[in-house]
């Protein structure tokens, strides 16, 4: 018995006011966000996977778009069974974030299950789940590309071979790591110095490093695939990844560490819904919002309270990929961020400090010496601090795992 | 006006008659016109002959005449004609029916006249009063005096026809002046009407045509085909409905009429002449916004709603997602809408039935119409294939949009594509006349994307063959086969290995046959079957290029009948009170080769809780679904122009769009009731008061109706409905119940004309169950999202000279219902929203105004081409009319976002010509 109906076919996304002649007059337009009618409800985060680690649980509620973030569930006790008996205690090592006291891998055939007890005396429980099939990353590519808008980019594509005779549900979670160097570095920086003269620096070498940098990202959105509907479990060439040409992150080199889960179908289910209520519409016809039941249930009142989550186990497979902007395009220069040199003076006209301020507030780099300067210009150009010293937007620190 | 002199100069000499002369002449005529034979007696004899050569027209003579006196020449000449002479004098008269007495009876100069009380013998005299021949009326004699006349009324009957096309109307209401009698065309323009022996003086109205008013003078049961002018070359009304008096006196509640002619001064978006978007400013029928495709009636759901064009379904009868309706402006003649009182012969949908009719062509001469938008253009040709017998109607729209798009500089837009035409035929045969066959073939076709690698179209294609067929005096028939199809598809290349080609295609036959019998003055029966095979491929995917891994699938077809026998009488109980009770028993049967899973009976519809699966071979039977429709309807009238109607009315529909969207959109894939989704049902009650004020110059009327709703579809939240084999599992079927009262003011005639409509409603639907997952808003009842409380609708013109005229739409509508979000929370570190309850806010009023500038070409007669011109403002006050609001997650933020069609004035100029 196949289905097909997980087969993601409509993307009906639209970033743009619609791109039809003669409709240029409609628009869509951002507009201010304000909670109505609040309602605090458990969010739960649960993925047991078949690596051999400490297993990790994410509670947290819902909060008001005025709020920072989510508030996080403390003090709850939370419990995996497995086929129906206990098996794993965890434990909150920060707030709403619980891992697992032994380290475990999910075996096959066993059904677990994830219990809660909240602080407040409230059980949860969820369907008990079996880790699907096993699928391995194969190899991973490059490649020039386009998005569905047109946008010139790079796709990074990713091949895999599962064990599934009827095909799989693929989930994707990425942490992208990337060089940073800084376009407008120098050696040296303006140190204030009153010895110079009033409001004046001299120029000294800089003590840490702040030419390359790097920094990473993880990934948010939900990037799903499926083979049931393919002749064999394998992935081929599937995007994970679009970015466009103008984004720095792959102006030098850049690394992702892509993991792979092979998912049940329930959480396919939840994950495809979630990324289809949350993904902008069509114009013209909006998806039907509402609240997407997970596979988590309160104990005490299963008809009334509302429970966001899903509980799940899956395998996983990961594989690390690098690539440099010169190697795809030899030819073309990378993308920078704008960068904009100024000779500010070095002092205001109501004879107040005006560079050392920038200055002393990290906001500036120095480039080079003002040769020519001009009315209402200072002796030294500089640059906007990310432009000349990476830590503004990445660390120092080489990562372990980075190779050259 | 020669008529009028020579009837005048009648009287003048009247008095001084004698006796004729005794010469004798002889003539031989061989096909001869009359006319030359009038010329050649004149010539041979002393005798002048007065006529009016419209009389004598066509008529030849092969005769001879050896020694005869003129009066017997001319007795034998106007023999079987209707023409009567007299001789006085040299001169010879001729005169049109009646005989001309030498003598004036005493009275004739006193203003008393009581034709009543006239003794048949008695000649009749008329004359034309000097009001009268100011109005222009027309005599018409339409039956010869003769002796043996006894009684005192007699019957005029006869066809009503559109001069200008030469199609029959119907509804005309005729009614003769002074008396209690009138009569109402049928469908085919037929009437019959008993006025008083002699002179009678009658008025005829329909919509969309030049009320005419004829003094008849009748002798004798006679026949006169009444002639009417489309209200075409003068800047017409805003007149919607049926015929004045039919609003008063149908015995059906809830029926508007559109005619086309009649929207022409209404302004446009995008100038486009639109019949459905008229029909939405009338109380009752709303769409959910300007982008939403199909129409709300009552309450009901956008699939509810039947639209026939020519008898044969059309799915989706907009172009570009509902912004422009799809029907043809220039070939359709009228739509007639039932929204509450549906007829018995109708049947497969809920809420509504939109009959629309494609005019016939001109079997007279060479017609043609040229449209000019900015959006599209469009062409109409008429012609006769058989002059007098068959004739051609051909018309053809189509955007230039693609043009617009492929010149613009943005990248973006230059590879976008949104394209639409769409294209009908209509061939006429009066076989004889008793037998009328008619073809209709129709095809549209939309195109367009949103992102580059996706295309999206859809098409519509239908024919239909109607016979109409006279099979006695008092009997018609209709047969009709009539086949529609609906198609849509998706095509994706991006740059992976996942290109793909998706379709959707679905097919209905119909054959049906009706009789229509007037059983005798109080009793008109309709009786008929018919039967209508479905074929519904839900959806088949296919790779596209050679590295498309995508595996051919496609979802098992769909297959299903649906049968129905109908009786109907319309019944006159007396002149005051009418019933039109109909019964419809209609059948369905879900059809193989399929596969139907059974479900656990105590778990909801899941992959989970599948306990099997059974196998159907092809054209077994699945399931039946059977039931009778109630269709009654009944009218008191208080007094001719007052009048209080109700009806009761239930509706089976065995067919259902699948969408999970807020609104209708074209993707929607329509599904056939099966052994888990029921066929949806609906009763209706509805009263309603109507009132016809100084005459039919203003019209009322007051109408409320309570609507039950049940098995209504709806879905599981972010349920996949495409490529879907086990549909079952996301779908949910609830109640649903929808109240309201409409209010209709028009003013019909005047420099100043046009209505006012408004409407309070309110729709509820309710999904509940056993199952927390099957339940919405707790199985409360909530406002569906096409709830609209409060809707307005002004639709005013100004007539300001003959070819100047103003317009104006004023609409206000109380913002639909959305499902906002009550929070936000965190899931793999990303931020989502929370809804609410479904439905618990709403988005903001409604509110636009759109002004017109109609201009006629002028009127010179030998003028090639009539021309008008359009220049409308659509959206005058540049309102930023909210049509959704929806929030995603983007970078990791939550954000919203409102959308809206038409956020600035829209200006467009509209050329028009028909030649």
């Amino acid at each position: 018995m196949k289905s097909l109906k997980k087969y993601e076919l409509i993307p009906l996304k639209m970033l743009l006011c619609l791109s039809l002649a003669f409709s240029l007059m409609s628009c869509v337009e951002e507009i201010e966000l304000r909670t109505q009618d609040f309602e605090s409800i458990i969010v739960f985060e649960a993925n047991i996977t078949n690596e051999f680690k400490q297993q990790e649980v994410f509670i947290s509620r819902t909060f008001r778009f005025e709020d920072d973030g989510p508030s996080k569930e403390t003090n709850a006790d939370v419990r995996v069974l497995s086929n129906g008996s206990p098996f794993a205690d965890f434990i909150e090592i920060e707030p709403g974030r619980y891992l697992s006291r032994q380290p475990f891998a999910a075996q096959e055939n066993i059904s677990y299950s994830l219990e809660v007890t909240t602080r407040d005396g409230r059980n949860y429980i969820s369907e008990p789940s079996q880790l699907p099939g096993v699928a391995e990353i194969e190899s991973m590519s490059v490649e020039p590309s386009q998005d569905g808008f047109g946008n010139t980019g790079v796709s990074i594509l990713v091949n895999s071979t599962g064990n599934s005779a009827q095909g799989n549900f693929y989930k994707f979670e990425y942490s992208e790591t990337y060089k940073i160097i800084a376009p407008f570095w120098r050696s040296d920086n303006l140190v204030p110095d009153s010895q110079v003269g009033p409001c004046d620096f001299s120029i000294q070498p800089r003590e840490e490093e702040e030419r390359v940098c790097f920094s990473t990202n993880e990934s948010i959105d939900i990037i799903l695939a499926e083979t049931l509907s393919l002749p064999e479990d394998k992935i081929n060439n599937f995007e994970t990844r679009f970015i466009r040409l103008d984004n720095t992150i792959i102006a030098h080199r850049y690394s992702i560490l892509l993991k792979q889960f092979v998912i049940p179908s329930t959480a396919n289910d939840y994950f495809q819904k979630r990324r289809e209520l949350s993904s902008q519409d069509n114009l013209f016809s909006q998806a039907q919002p509402g609240f997407l039941e997970g596979n988590i249930t309160s104990v005490e009142s299963p008809e009334e309270e509302r429970v966001i989550g899903v509980f799940y186990t899956s395998t996983v497979s990961e594989n690390r990929f690098y690539f440099n902007w010169v190697d795809l395009f030899p030819n073309q220069d990378p993308p920078e961020i704008p960068c904009r040199t100024s000779a500010p003076p070095l002092t205001n006209i109501d004879g107040s400090c005006l560079l050392e301020e920038s200055v002393i507030a990290n906001r500036v780099r120095y480039w080079e010496p003002n040769l020519n300067q001009g009315e209402n210009e200072g002796p030294y150009v500089v640059v906007p601090r990310e432009c000349g010293d990476c830590t503004a937007i990445g660390s120092n620190i080489v990562p372990d795992f980075w190779e050259e | 006006m020669k008529r009028l002199i020579i009837l005048s100069f009648f009287f003048i000499i009247s008095n001084q008659l004698y006796s004729q002369d005794n010469q004798k002449y002889s003539f031989a005529f061989d096909t001869v016109s009359l006319k030359e034979v009038f010329f050649e007696i004149e010539s041979k004899t002393d005798y002048k002959i007065y006529f009016l050569e419209d009389w004598i027209k066509g008529k030849m003579i092969t005769r001879e005449f050896a020694n005869q006196s003129v009066d017997k020449i001319m007795e034998d000449l106007l023999k079987g004609t209707s023409l009567n002479f007299k001789i006085i004098d040299e001169k010879i008269i001729l005169t049109l029916g009646n005989m001309i007495i030498s003598n004036l009876p005493n009275n004739y100069f006193s203003e008393e006249k009581q034709p009543s009380e006239q003794k048949s013998q008695d000649p009749i005299f008329f004359k034309e009063s000097v009001e009268e021949i100011k109005r222009g009326i027309e005599t018409v004699i339409v039956s010869k005096q003769n002796a043996n006349d006894t009684k005192s009324t007699y019957k005029l009957s006869g066809k009503a026809i559109n001069r200008f096309t030469g199609d029959p109307i119907p509804n005309l209401t005729i009614q003769a002046k002074g008396t209690n009698n009138f009569a109402i065309t049928d469908f085919d323009g037929n009437y019959s009407i008993e006025l008083n022996r002699g002179e009678s003086i009658i008025t005829a109205q329909a919509m969309g045509m030049n009320t005419l008013v004829k003094r008849i003078i009748l002798y004798n049961d006679g026949e006169y085909n009444l002639e009417l002018n489309e209200s075409l070359e003068s800047l017409s009304e805003v007149l919607i409905n049926t015929s004045a008096q039919a609003n008063v006196r149908n015995t059906l509640t809830g029926v508007s009429r559109i005619e086309i002619q009649d929207i022409k001064n209404i302004p446009l978006v995008l100038g486009e002449r639109d019949i459905l978007k008229v029909a939405t400013t009338l109380p009752g029928i709303s769409s959910a916004g300007e982008g939403a495709i199909g129409y709300n009636v009552r309450g009901g759901k956008a699939d509810q709603n039947l639209f026939l064009l020519d008898g044969a379904s059309i799915y989706n009868p907009t172009h570009f997602f509902g912004i422009f309706s799809a029907i043809n402006p220039f070939t359709t003649d009228a739509a007639q809408v039932y929204k509450g009182s549906i007829p018995a012969k109708y049947g497969g949908r809920l809420a509504s039935v939109f009959e629309i009719s494609t005019k016939n062509g001109s079997k007279e001469k060479f017609k043609g119409e040229v449209s000019i938008g900015p959006v599209t253009g469009n062409v109409t040709i008429e012609t006769p294939i058989v002059e007098g017998k068959s004739s051609i109607v051909i018309g053809g729209r189509g955007t230039y949009s693609d043009w617009i798009l492929n010149n613009l500089d943005d990248p973006v837009l230059k590879n976008s594509k949104a394209s639409f035409y769409d294209f009908i035929l209509k061939y006429n045969h009066e076989i004889d006349e008793k037998n009328d066959l008619s073809v209709t073939g129709y095809h549209s076709s939309d195109l367009f994307n949103i992102t580059i690698d996706s295309v999206y179209s859809y098409t519509n294609t239908l024919a239909s063959v109607n016979w109409d067929r006279k099979i006695s005096e008092d009997t018609r028939s209709n047969l009709k086969l009539a086949h529609s199809r609906y198609q849509f598809g998706i095509e994706f290349e991006g740059r992976a290995n996942n290109n793909f080609d998706f379709g959707f295609d679905l097919q209905e036959t119909e054959i049906s046959y009706g009789l229509n019998h007037l059983i005798n003055e109080k009793h008109r029966l309709e009786v008929g079957l018919s039967s209508k095979l479905y074929s519904i491929n839900p959806g088949s995917i296919e790779p596209i290029g050679e590295e498309s891994i995508v595996t051919p699938f496609a979802v098992n077809n769909e297959n299903g009948l649906e049968s129905a026998i109908y009786v109907s009488d319309e019944w006159t109980l007396s002149e005051k009170l009418s019933v039109n009770a109909g019964l419809r028993f209609s059948v369905f049967n879900f059809l193989g080769e399929t596969t139907q899973r059974t479900y656990s009976p105590d778990a909801p519809l899941s992959d989970a809780t599948v306990t099997g699966a059974d196998e159907f071979g092809n054209n077994e039977i699945v399931e039946t679904y059977a039931g009778p429709e109630i269709r009654v309807s009944a009218r008191y009238l208080f007094n001719p122009s007052f009048s209080l109607r109700g009806a009761y009315n239930s509706t089976l529909q065995y067919i259902h769009t699948l969408s999970n969207n807020t609104t209708a959109s074209p993707i929607d894939t329509w599904k056939l009731s099966d052994r888990f989704i029921e066929p949806q049902r609906s009763e209706q009650y509805s009263l309603g008061l109507f009132k016809n004020l100084n005459g039919t110059k203003y019209e009322l009327s007051l109408e409320g109706y309570y609507k039950n709703l049940e098995n209504t579809l709806d879905y599981k939240v972010g349920g996949q409905l495409i490529l879907n084999e086990f549909v079952e599992t996301e779908v949910l079927q609830g109640d649903g119940k929808s109240y309201g009262v409409e209010l209709l003011m028009k003013k019909n005639e005047g420099n100043l004309n046009g209505y006012l409509g408004y409407s309070y409603s309110r729709t509820f639907y309710r999904l509940d169950s056993q199952f927390a997952e099957e339940r919405v808003n707790q199985g409360d009842f909530f406002p569906a999202n096409f709830d609209i409380p409060h809707e307005l609708s002004l639709v005013l013109n100004y007539k300001l000279t003959k070819r100047y005229s103003f317009s104006g739409n004023f609409i206000y509508q109380t913002g639909r219902p959305v499902t906002f979000p009550v929070g936000a929370f965190q899931e793999g570190g990303n931020n989502y929203v929370l809804f609410s309850d479904r439905n618990q806010f709403r988005i903001p009023d409604y509110f636009r105004v759109d002004l017109g500038i109609n201009i006629e070409g002028n009127h010179r007669i030998q003028k090639f081409a009539h021309s008008f011109w359009n220049i409308s403002v659509y959206n005058v006050l540049g309102r930023n009319n909210p049509y959704s609001t929806f929030f995603v997650t983007d970078n990791g933020q939550v954000r919203a976002f409102q959308s809206s069609i038409f956020t600035v004035p829209i200006p467009t100029i509209t050329y028009n010509f028909k030649f």
